[in-house]
């Protein structure tokens, strides 16, 4: 307020003094006018002085200083050489074949392939083919879907990468015979593009469902599909809605149900909540979400980013395609993740700007025992040579997170998960480029990143 | 007379007292300058002279408004919410300042902090539609549907435009509700009044669910993808750009107000990010393709034409240029630009494709198959080469090869029109009817197979196997 009432209100007794020399009857009238106008004029500073309380505090995120530090990791390019531009549209980690040793399932969607980068030896990978003709697969987990133990792998396949709204998707299970054998089993086909599948026993009978995510374009959907039995499934719809990106199963409301948590782009950009009531049953809600149609979200991601035992989601917004003739970065693309307090409750928290961000993972990247984040970036202005592609925010141990830029270099990276630890328990990424639009001038396939030896 | 005197001076005094006071405020709330290095060198000057102005008490006002302005149309958006709350305080009876702040805090998804400034807008300015329509829209995702379906119900009766968006928010309230025949009425007239624009996409979903799948095939057969949505026309927002000086930001804002049916505001936005970087050619090209979409040719023609001269190695540039000069005509200055063109850009599966259909055009077919193999090598993910070498197969009777072409374009586009139909002939016409079922059913769900297309193939079936398709 300023101190605006004291001075207010020594202005109108100043009008009050008599101060006319034309006589009383005069100064009375006088008297009586001015003391009207001197009314009229308090009431209207009085009017004036009032102020509008302060706008309620809101703020977008600060931004900390940006640290580059390009020689904390290093890569190694592992898997097979590559021509033309390769679209790696997921990786994924999973001891395939039980011997310890952590692989990587990927898949590459321009050839239709699901792939396997197997660790022969620490660091030392051979690459073979899992699958081929599986249309723009973009997705696959693993689940043991069989009494053999053995992982079978979950692949979704949208038909298509670029848009199309036809009903191409398809859910394939590769199950695992063994001996580095797999059958692939179409679960559904002709369904509106799929992007994820992952597996929990949503109706506690004791078979692994599947949930399952499909952006569609016009149309799209999240279904659970209920495992009936010797790979029959039966589909229940959840949400008709395009533009689902990924799907995170976990108990978030802690009542010993699987819980399924769907990110969607497209115009609505929203996260939402199916909430288990066991048997089948689901609520859904909406957990998050921005009025900006052109938000971007771009991936979500499972994890306990503040350590109190409850599963969080860490997600991203970067999807640089747009209404311009070349895919871009725009000011808000970031990282942020949604802290689970309980109860179904949620609080947004943003973690960091970074222009075409995809794939968010938590990981405590310094061995100082908090849990930080990576993402990186697929659509940048990558003719700009500071442009970035593979950021670390830094978690202080108290949610605050600085970005530190791990490097420029190579472009277009779109999928990362963290392969395992090395000897010195020091955390091994595994990325994948998608290299779908120009510039090709800093390609990858696959990269191992790593801390490099203690000199 | 000297009372009134005296109470004019009284209230000049406050008002020069208060707007003291403000500047003050302001003065001392001003963000601190980013780093402007990059930017247009008119940038870094024009927020400078606006703080030195402030700092003078020169037009204060006036001048955080610019400020503000300068650092939200540029992407500053931690400064330019500073400036917001600056004017919210000095300047409260203005609606503006808590809506572009609302839609700078509401574009990172801090919806609880958007929708109380979107509440006082509407209450300073209840006839701005879009503010209804964004506080309907935070409601409805922090799942107050009451409240949402409120906020959009005082949109109707608006602007046109403003209430398709109000129906189509109030559609959503039904779908979570699952109240599919309240929804209904509300998407088919959000269609009507956008041509289709916005609400199709939900629509399609309620007939699907209320038994009208003919209806819903029919909209679905509009295009191989629609991504008809297209955002609020919303002029406080847009007017902003005025004072935009970075170029790809005013590339999106002018595709999206061509996407949103403003062709008019696309081609200022667009222009003004040619005067910025006038060699731009991604700037160029879309101002080319802005014109080829509203028939202006010449005007297109000059676009592309110049983006070809600043950047030879750019295939979409003489591509559209190609297409242009066929277009008017003029076949063999098409045929010249092309020869020129792949000269540029020899791994361009475009213009391969182009120079096959060019050759086939000629009768060259068996160059053209050459052509279209190239292209099919540096693109295989499309089906549109694998279509066209499986045409020119089929010219030469060599059938077998032009099927097997046309079974890899159903891997790369798995439901392909044309695929799906010449495969379904051809399974016909050799009497093999498991296949021939088979792809009549993909083929019937494919609303992109035009009815009279679909009515031939169940005649020939008929025909050839004596009996209905059922």
């Amino acid at each position: 307020m300023i101190g605006c009432a004291s001075e207010f209100s020594a202005q109108p007794r100043s009008i009050l003094v008599p101060c006319d020399d034309r006589g009383l009857v005069s100064g009375v009238k006088n008297f009586r006018l001015n003391l009207f106008l001197g009314l009229f004029a308090a009431a209207l500073l009085l009017c004036a002085c009032r102020r509008t309380p302060p706008p309620p505090p809101v703020s977008i995120a600060t931004r900390p200083a940006v640290v580059e530090d390009l020689n904390f990791l290093t890569a190694k390019v592992v898997g097979e050489p590559f021509t033309g531009q390769p679209w790696i549209s997921h990786v994924a980690r999973v001891d395939l074949d039980g011997d310890g040793l952590m692989d990587v399932v990927f898949c590459e969607a321009r050839e239709n392939k699901v792939l396997w980068l197997r660790q022969v030896s620490p660091g030392e990978f051979v690459e073979s083919v899992l699958a081929e003709d599986i249309p723009a697969p973009v997705h696959v987990s693993a689940a043991v879907m069989t009494a053999s133990g053995r992982p079978d792998l979950l692949v979704a396949s949208m038909g298509e990468i670029f848009p199309n709204n036809d009903r191409i998707g398809s859910v394939i299970i590769l199950e695992n015979l063994g001996g580095g054998r797999f059958n692939e089993r179409v679960i559904a086909s002709h369904i509106a593009r799929v992007t994820d599948v992952q597996a929990a026993d949503f109706n506690g009978d004791g078979r692994l469902d599947l949930a399952v995510g499909q952006f569609g374009y016009d149309q799209g959907e999240i279904q659970w599909m209920e495992n009936l039995g010797d790979w029959q499934f039966r589909s229940h719809e959840l949400l008709s809605l395009s533009g689902l990106i990924n799907l995170c199963i976990a108990d978030f409301n802690g009542d010993g149900h699987p819980d399924i948590a769907a990110i969607f782009s497209q115009q609505w950009e929203e996260i939402h909540l199916f909430t288990n009531h066991g048997r089948g049953g689901f609520t859904g809600t909406t957990l998050w979400g921005s009025t900006n149609e052109d938000y971007a979200c771009s991936g979500m991601t499972l994890c306990d980013l503040n350590r109190d035992g409850l599963p969080d989601l860490l997600f991203s917004n970067g999807d640089g395609f747009g209404p311009a003739s070349r895919p871009g970065p725009r000011p808000w693309h970031g990282v942020q993740w949604l802290e689970n307090r309980g109860g179904g409750m949620f609080k947004f928290h943003r973690i960091g700007d970074l222009a075409g961000a995809f794939s968010p993972i938590a990981v405590d990247l310094d061995g100082d025992g908090q849990m930080d984040v990576v993402a990186l970036s697929a659509f940048n202005e990558w003719e700009k040579p500071e442009a970035v592609s593979m950021v670390w925010f830094h978690n202080d141990g108290k949610m605050n997170f600085t970005p530190t830029i791990l490097a420029h270099t190579p472009t277009h990276l779109l999928t990362l998960t963290e392969l395992d630890r090395d000897r010195q328990g020091r955390p091994e990424l595994v990325t994948g480029a998608f290299h779908a639009y120009p510039p090709y001038g800093h390609m990858s396939r696959l990269l191992l990143w790593r801390r490099p030896p203690a000199p | 007379m000297s009372a009134a005197l005296i109470a004019a001076a009284a209230v000049a005094g406050f008002a020069w007292w208060r707007s003291e006071q403000n500047r003050q405020l302001m003065v001392a709330g001003l963000p601190m300058r980013p780093p402007l290095t990059g930017a247009n060198h008119e940038l870094p000057e024009r927020v400078a002279a606006c703080e030195q102005h402030l700092r003078a008490g020169r037009h204060a006002l006036a001048s955080l408004v610019e400020l503000s302005r300068l650092y939200h149309a540029n992407g500053f958006f931690p400064e330019a919410e500073r400036c917001y709350q600056l004017l919210m305080q000095t300047d409260p009876g203005n609606a503006r300042w808590p809506y572009l702040l609302a839609t700078i805090v509401a574009g990172y998804g801090q919806l609880d902090e958007a929708w109380p400034l979107w509440q006082r807008v509407v209450a300073l300015a209840p006839d701005y539609g879009p503010a209804k329509i964004r506080l309907g829209d935070a409601f409805l995702k922090l799942n107050d549907y009451e409240r949402a379906a409120a906020a959009y119900t005082q949109a109707i009766g608006g602007a046109k435009g403003d209430e398709a968006y109000a129906q189509v928010g109030l559609a959503r309230v039904d779908l979570h509700f699952e109240r599919w025949a309240a929804a209904r009425p509300r998407l088919e007239a959000a269609v009507a009044q956008t041509d289709y624009r916005i609400g199709g996409d939900l629509l399609t979903t309620v007939y699907e669910q209320t038994g009208d799948p003919a209806r819903a095939l029919e909209i679905r057969g509009r295009a191989k993808s629609s991504g008809s949505f297209s955002d609020i026309n919303d002029p406080w927002a847009e007017e902003i750009f005025t004072d935009c000086y970075d170029v790809y930001r005013l590339q999106v804002a002018g595709g999206m107000a061509e996407h949103r049916g403003d062709p008019a505001a696309a081609r200022e936005l667009i222009e003004h990010a040619l005067t910025l970087a006038p060699d731009d050619t991604g700037t160029l090209y879309q101002l080319g393709m802005l014109q080829l979409r509203q028939e202006a040719l010449t005007e297109a023609r000059r676009c592309f034409q110049r983006c070809v001269e600043l950047r030879p190695d750019f295939p979409d540039g003489w591509a559209q240029l190609i297409g242009l000069l066929e277009h008017t005509g003029d076949r063999i200055g098409a045929e010249r630009t092309l020869l020129t063109a792949l000269a540029q850009c020899p791994r361009s599966p475009g213009l391969h494709l182009d120079h096959g259909r060019m050759l086939v055009q000629a009768g060259r077919t068996a160059e053209a198959m050459e052509e279209f193999r190239t292209s099919i090598r540096l693109r295989p993910e499309e089906a549109a080469a694998y279509l066209a070498l499986a045409t020119a197969c089929f010219s030469l009777e060599r059938v077998d090869e032009g099927m097997q072409e046309l079974r890899k374009a159903l891997k790369a586009e798995p439901d392909n029109p044309m695929a799906l139909s010449t495969l379904a002939i051809a399974a016909i016409r050799t009497d093999h009817e498991a296949e021939a079922r088979a792809l009549l059913h993909r083929i019937k769900q494919q609303p992109r197979v035009a009815a009279k297309d679909l009515a031939a193939l169940l005649a020939e079936y008929q025909t050839q196997f004596n009996r209905l398709f059922d």
